[in-house]
């Protein structure tokens, strides 16, 4: 009988003792993303309620800074414009980057020589600092010294101004970003297709199936919830985009490559007007979590979209 | 049949081939770039092989953006990049650990909450970070640089994966033989995951070391600014020198180049596997 209590009472101070440790254990991460995550998360709200300016005083106006973004010009006809660009810009850069990712990783499934060069080769630029490579591609887009243009006039093609000319300069940037990101979704890909069932697609080929038939009816089905959930990176990965924007043209020429997240940074830390510019990021990420509800509904994953962008924010 | 296969394959190469071609060239025309006379740079047509005028990289080691020398630039990259990936291994780990195989009280409901950051876009904590920092006094400082990266969830999520994959047999015999959960953790367990540690520390590290946007807004001080930030300075400073541009582009991008070279199974890996399990 005493033992038993002995024992109980030991098994109790065990299981204490665990949980102290086990707290202990999570704290130094909780302290850090509760201060720089979970509190800024909902801080954010509460200063898209303030005209404010960053470090003076604050003065609550409820919901007029949505109101100014929405439906107020001249604000609203600013907002407009950037949500129209950066819906120009992801219509644009996410399907050219899928169609070729899936073309490539199609193409480096095949059991060829060099396959790993390759992929290296097409992956390297994913990995690179974006300032770095956006001082390369300015030169490669230069207007009259470019070689891009150089090739155009080998080709007897018409020279484009690139960044500095509309609407070239949203094209120049998609071009610098489907470089930058194509080998990401590509290694995505490749992970996909390796998933799919070799059986399938060789029995679809024993049945007479050309190559096409294959990838249509065999393939494609089966590759669907990656392609699904790369559309979904993607797409949030577009709406965030603004780096190469600040680096390679500031928004302009006339506003032209002023995304939504472009916006946010001048408003925020070079107008310095911080009530509004937290409204600007409510609202952007009002998108995007609508973005990952819909790839919830639809597959009941989450998108761990945070990969990768460690210190990108 | 067989013929029609080495068709299709003809062409694979070649499209491949194309395409690595142009991925790659902008790399090798910024050292093209980098090595060229000046006058040769407006050339129609223009110049594909380089000059070899490492002049250039003198001048631009020697430009000073800011004030500041360029070392100090790539000292402050390697020193935040370095102990942002020890802190946050550490931190994710830790939690990653308490996940995966201790119980307490509330457990699940934490790490619901840990998790769901993941799906908050990093814009969204940009100002009011802005204005913590400001508040601790941590504007232009290294700790601006490091703390706000010093846990990931994704870490947190990773290693417990990791952890949770050791058997359950280990675990009690080494609590049978008195071993305590912070010995068991760092003797046993950590060893046991260090691949998982090692394609983690590659992400944070390469995330540290092209980080631009938090550093921009945070550090305005040029001595505590990482390369990335003093390349930004240096594109307006020499807006037309293009060999010092491209320079200092190839000095900013070859530590990242030579990385990925030795590491790129574990990059590579690790993108798939966190896709699949994601």
């Amino acid at each position: 009988m005493e033992e038993a209590q002995v024992l109980a009472g030991l098994k109790r101070r065990k299981k204490i003792l665990e949980y102290i440790t086990s707290y202990g254990f999570i704290t130094p991460a909780l302290i850090i993303l509760g201060v720089f995550a979970i509190f800024p998360t909902f801080y954010v709200f509460y200063l898209s309620l303030f005209d404010w300016s960053m470090i003076g005083g604050k003065t609550f106006i409820g919901l007029q800074n949505y109101l100014n973004l929405l439906i107020k010009p001249p604000y609203s006809q600013d907002f407009w414009h950037a949500a129209l660009v950066t819906v120009e810009y992801v219509a644009l850069q996410v399907p050219i980057t899928m169609a070729l990712s899936l073309f490539l990783a199609t193409l480096l499934m095949k059991p060829i020589k060099f396959r790993s060069f390759f992929r290296l080769g097409i992956f390297v630029a994913y990995v690179t600092p974006l300032v770095a490579t956006s001082i390369v591609w300015e030169w490669i887009f230069h207007p009259d010294y470019g070689i891009l243009n150089s090739i155009l006039k080998l080709l007897n093609l018409p020279p484009s101004p690139w960044l500095i000319g509309f609407p070239s300069a949203l094209f120049a940037i998609v071009i610098y970003t489907v470089w930058h990101d194509l080998g990401y979704s590509t290694i995505l890909f490749m992970a996909g297709l390796t998933a799919v069932s070799k059986e399938l697609q060789e029995a679809a080929q024993i049945d007479g199936a050309n190559a096409w038939g294959v990838f249509w009816h065999v393939t494609w089905p089966l590759l669907s919830p990656t392609t699904f959930y790369i559309f979904i990176i993607s797409l949030i990965g577009a709406f965030r985009m603004f780096t190469p924007v600040l680096v390679l043209t500031q928004g302009g020429p006339y506003n032209s490559t002023t995304t939504i997240g472009y916006m946010l940074y001048r408003e925020a830390f070079q107008y310095w007007k911080s009530g509004f510019a937290s409204s600007i990021a409510v609202v952007l990420f009002g998108i995007i979590f609508s973005i990952t509800l819909i790839q919830f509904r639809v597959t009941g994953r989450r998108v761990f979209y945070s990969e990768g962008t460690e210190g990108e924010e | 049949m067989k013929i029609n296969f080495k068709k299709s394959y003809f062409f694979s190469y070649l499209i491949l081939a194309f395409v690595t071609i142009v991925m790659v060239f902008p790399f090798y025309w910024m050292i093209v770039t980098s090595l060229s006379k000046p006058e040769n740079l407006f050339r129609y047509p223009p110049k594909l092989w380089p000059d070899f005028q490492w002049k250039n990289y003198i001048d631009m080691w020697k430009s000073n953006p800011q004030g500041v020398p360029w070392t100090r630039y790539i000292l402050n990259t390697i020193f935040v990049a370095t102990t942002t990936t020890l802190l946050s291994l550490f931190n994710s780990s830790l939690a990653g650990f308490a996940f995966a195989r201790l119980k307490f009280p509330l457990k699940n409901q934490i790490f619901m909450l840990i998790l769901g950051i993941m799906m908050i876009p990093g814009e969204l904590m940009l100002i009011p970070n802005y204005l913590t920092l400001y508040r601790l006094n941590w504007l232009n400082s290294y700790q601006a640089l490091i703390i706000p990266f010093g846990a990931s969830v994704f870490g947190t999520f990773l290693t417990r994966q990791a952890f949770k994959q050791i058997p359950n047999e280990l675990w009690e015999a080494a609590q049978i033989d008195g071993c305590s959960i912070g010995r068991f953790y760092f003797n046993i367990a950590l060893p046991i995951i260090k691949p998982t540690l090692f394609a983690l520390a590659l992400f944070v590290f390469l995330g540290a070391w092209n980080a631009f946007l938090w550093p921009l807004i945070v550090n305005t001080d040029p001595r505590f600014m990482p390369l990335e930030v003093a390349l930004y300075s240096f594109i307006g400073a020499e807006s037309t020198n293009w060999q010092l541009l491209a320079a200092a582009a190839t000095m900013a991008t070859t530590p990242v180049l030579i990385l990925f070279l030795i590491f790129q199974t574990q990059f590579i890996e690790g993108i798939s596997r966190g896709a699949i399990k994601g």
